[in-house]
């Protein structure tokens, strides 16, 4: 049978976001040398990862050369076929943070807003020109400007630096990507305040017809995203550990759940201490988000607390993987289309 | 053998249509042809594609982004048609109206895209419209003939309880005056008539503070009330003296004296954030009255004078509805709704959607008053005029077929005549006797010479 093809982004921000990712999975990707395009995972066999240009994933997807793939969300939109077999499989992975917005050179000072923006395209045609704006995304931006009623544009695309296209003069104004605006800032733009067309991050993307009609590459999607969700959850939550005195289990439990929110996930574990003291002495286990930390640690020592310790774990699984049971809502379609 | 390719799909949100909803359809056009030919309607066609620019011109950025444009083999950027309004004008605008508006009605699908993300992602792309212009027709009076109309037309088509609920941009615009705002926060707050109305004036707000309407960082007041020049010659100043507002190295294609211009008549058409603000107040608790005409007017009245709105223009609302119930209207067929808007800037007056049963969730048809069309069409004038439109799926989705079912044709069998020559001649013969017949060639056999 065959194996589930993984299509990883081969450079920039997503290539090491999915790379760190990966590893703190415990499914780190073992390539025999950095020129080579293809790797596995070790501890997960069955899987062929594949490194591609970040914008042909989705098209690769669609198009059934690789099975799943992570991709921007906002490369996803720009190139789905709407009634493509393109299907979104995790829907937000926590990195390659960024959005998608129009700038303009800072020079502009009257240009702060889309109706401004509108304006100057209508003056740009009164003089006869198209107010020209590039970027990587024709569709979502083209969409957004003529919602925002800036209807004469034409689209300049670029393949390389947007940024310098202002400057070099063949765009008026641009439409990127960017993380903390310090590019466009360091290249003499400004974003407009309403001009943010996508707030983006890395997802994964999949194959619909062929997650629906394999079981295999279905079964090695779910184990990828099983430990994506148990990551994900684990970074969230620390254990916190304590021993406290107390008459017996019921009574510390019902003092350390008297607040409930630093209950616990799942409520504390307690467990006697076999000491030589008279007293009784219990171990108190939570499972607390780690902003509650300070507070966890502040209501156990007002509980008589003593030798308080915080663990990071590695993975945390619940009664189901949603973001599984979400895939197998998306598939639908297809099982439904193949029978 | 298998083919090698898989076979090609409808596009979403597309429909392929049989011969029920087809014969319905027809139906439902003779009928309603027969109601506006009484009225003096006189048929009209369009092309189907037109230049692109037609419908950028027409709409704000609602219909622009639903087009479906693209690059014709010769070169135009053309759109498939997502109504019939702007190509009615187009081709009515040089007619004389000396003797008379000119009435027109037209039918046939209109084309908007809408994706998966939109609210409305799930809708028809390709739909067919049923609708009526006048053009050259002041108020009151062709307002209520049209609001009539678009009910009668529901009611020869059998639709239970027709309603009409009512707005009136006219009166949004003509309180928003009173204001003294500028062009571009009167168009932000009618934009955004439907969230006020839906109560979400915070996010209309925090948007308002995102755009600087309500902060006063521009520009303080004494600066607004001087003159462009002296804004310009200040920013000048400012600039050579180098304090920090330098324009930089780069401004493309404008000049320096373009940016310096609009940014001095910017700043001295700044709103007042004072203003501003009562203004969103005033808007946000009149865009949610609506219902029975004499307590919405009555609720409308008071939200205007708590705002210190002297003069409102209900008068014209009044005139509006009492030409319909002049046309044989019951008042207790229409409603009034302030919230009500188009995403569309060129509506000057009356707007209104027609429905069944009271129910509210999706409207029939709907249409307006758009006396500043003709000049953002382009033409040097304007020309008072009104119109709507019936969504006909809509409209057949909500009624009973009505249409008369076919009686199906005979089928004659070519083996249980004997013959192909045979069954051909009954089947030919029944047809001249005009009875549907069509032929069965399963198992034909020639005949015995």
């Amino acid at each position: 049978m065959s194996n589930l093809r993984l299509a990883l982004p081969s450079t920039g921000a997503l290539y090491e976001g999915t790379g760190d990712l990966l590893s703190s999975c415990g499914l780190s990707i073992h390539r025999e040398n950095p020129r080579r395009y293809t790797a596995d995972i070790p501890s997960l066999p069955g899987v062929d990862v594949l490194f591609q240009r970040q914008s042909d994933i989705t098209t690769e997807i669609d198009g059934g050369s690789a099975d799943i793939g992570v991709v921007g969300l906002d490369r996803y939109y720009e190139s789905r076929l709407e009634q493509g077999d393109t299907v979104l499989v995790h829907s937000g992975l926590g990195f390659g943070n960024s959005s998608l917005v129009i700038a303009v050179p800072d020079s502009w000072r009257d240009v702060a807003t889309m109706a401004d923006l509108a304006d100057i395209a209508l003056e740009f045609r009164s003089k006869g020109r198209d107010l020209r704006i590039a970027s990587k995304y024709p569709r979502l931006v083209k969409r957004f400007l003529n919602k925002n009623g800036v209807n004469y544009v034409s689209m300049v695309h670029v393949s390389g630096g947007l940024e310098a296209a202002p400057v070099m003069g063949y765009a008026d104004i641009i439409a990127d990507i960017t993380a903390t605006g310090t590019t466009l800032r360091e290249n003499g733009l400004r974003i407009i305040v309403d001009g943010i067309i996508i707030e983006s991050q890395s997802v994964i993307v999949g194959n619909g017809r062929a997650l629906a009609t394999n079981q295999k590459k279905l079964d090695l999607t779910k184990q990828i995203l099983e430990k994506v969700e148990a990551t994900q959850r684990a970074l969230k939550y620390q254990r916190i550990t304590g021993d406290i005195q107390g008459e017996s289990e019921e009574e510390v439990a019902r003092q350390v759940v008297k607040r409930r929110e630093l209950g616990g996930l799942d409520g504390p574990t307690i467990s006697p201490v076999h000491t030589q003291k008279t007293d009784n002495w219990y171990t108190v286990q939570v499972l607390v988000q780690k902003t509650d930390i300070a507070e966890v640690v502040s209501h156990f020592r007002g509980l008589g607390g003593i030798g308080i310790t915080t663990n990071d774990v590695q993975y945390i699984y619940r009664d189901r993987c949603e973001s599984y049971v979400q895939l197998v809502e998306n598939l639908k379609p297809f099982i439904d289309m193949v029978g | 053998m298998t083919s090698h390719f898989e076979p090609v799909l409808r596009l979403p949100n597309m429909q392929d249509v049989g011969p029920e909803t087809l014969d319905q359809r027809d139906a439902f056009i003779k009928t309603l042809r027969g109601v506006l030919s009484l009225r003096g309607y006189e048929r009209a066609e369009t092309p189907i594609l037109e230049q692109t620019e037609l419908y950028i011109r027409k709409s704000g950025g609602e219909l622009s982004s639903r087009l479906y444009d693209f690059s014709e083999p010769g070169g135009m950027d053309v759109s498939l048609r997502p109504e019939f309004t702007a190509a009615i004008l187009r081709k009515t605008a040089n007619y004389d109206l000396s003797s008379g508006p000119a009435r027109i009605m037209y039918d046939g699908p209109v084309f908007r895209y809408a994706s998966p993300e939109d609210a409305d992602g799930d809708k028809t792309r390709q739909f067919n419209q049923f609708g009526a212009e006048m053009i050259g027709a002041e108020a009151p009076y062709a307002d209520g003939e049209v609001i009539a109309m678009a009910l009668e037309g529901l009611d020869a088509l059998g639709v239970p309880d027709a309603c009409a609920v009512v707005g009136h941009v006219g009166i949004i615009i003509d309180a928003l005056n009173t204001y003294r705002l500028s062009e571009r926060a009167k168009l932000f707050l009618i934009n955004n008539i439907n969230a006020l109305k839906q109560g979400l004036v915070e996010s209309v707000s925090e948007q308002a503070d995102a755009l600087g309407f309500t902060s006063n960082s521009h520009v303080d007041l004494e600066q607004t009330k001087a003159d462009q020049d002296s804004i310009s010659s200040t920013i000048e100043q400012v600039m050579s003296e180098g304090s920090g507002v330098t324009l930089g190295q780069n401004t493309g294609m404008r000049s320096r004296e373009d940016i310096i211009s609009r940014l001095a008549k910017k700043m001295s058409q700044a709103d007042n954030p004072e203003d501003f603000l009562r203004a969103l107040d005033m808007l946000s608790n009149l865009s949610q009255i609506s219902g029975e005409i004499d307590q919405a007017l009555d609720t409308a009245s008071k939200v205007m004078s708590k705002s210190g709105i002297k003069n409102n223009k209900f008068e014209s609302l009044y005139q509006v509805i009492n030409a319909a119930e002049l046309e044989g209207v019951s008042k207790k067929r229409i409603s009034i709704d302030f919230g009500m808007a188009r995403g569309v800037a060129y509506y000057t007056g009356m707007l209104f959607d027609v429905y069944s049963n009271g129910d509210k969730a999706e409207p029939l048809g709907g249409g307006g008053r758009y006396d500043g069309l003709t000049r953002a069409l382009g033409y040097d004038k304007d020309i008072p005029s009104l119109g709507f439109a019936y969504n006909l799926d809509t409209v057949i989705d909500i009624t009973q077929p009505t249409a008369e079912s076919s009686k199906p044709s005979e089928i004659v069998s070519a083996m249980s005549e004997g013959s192909i020559e045979r069954a051909v001649a009954k089947a030919r013969r029944l047809r001249s006797e005009g009875k549907k017949a069509s032929i069965d060639f399963a198992n034909i056999r020639q005949g015995t010479k």
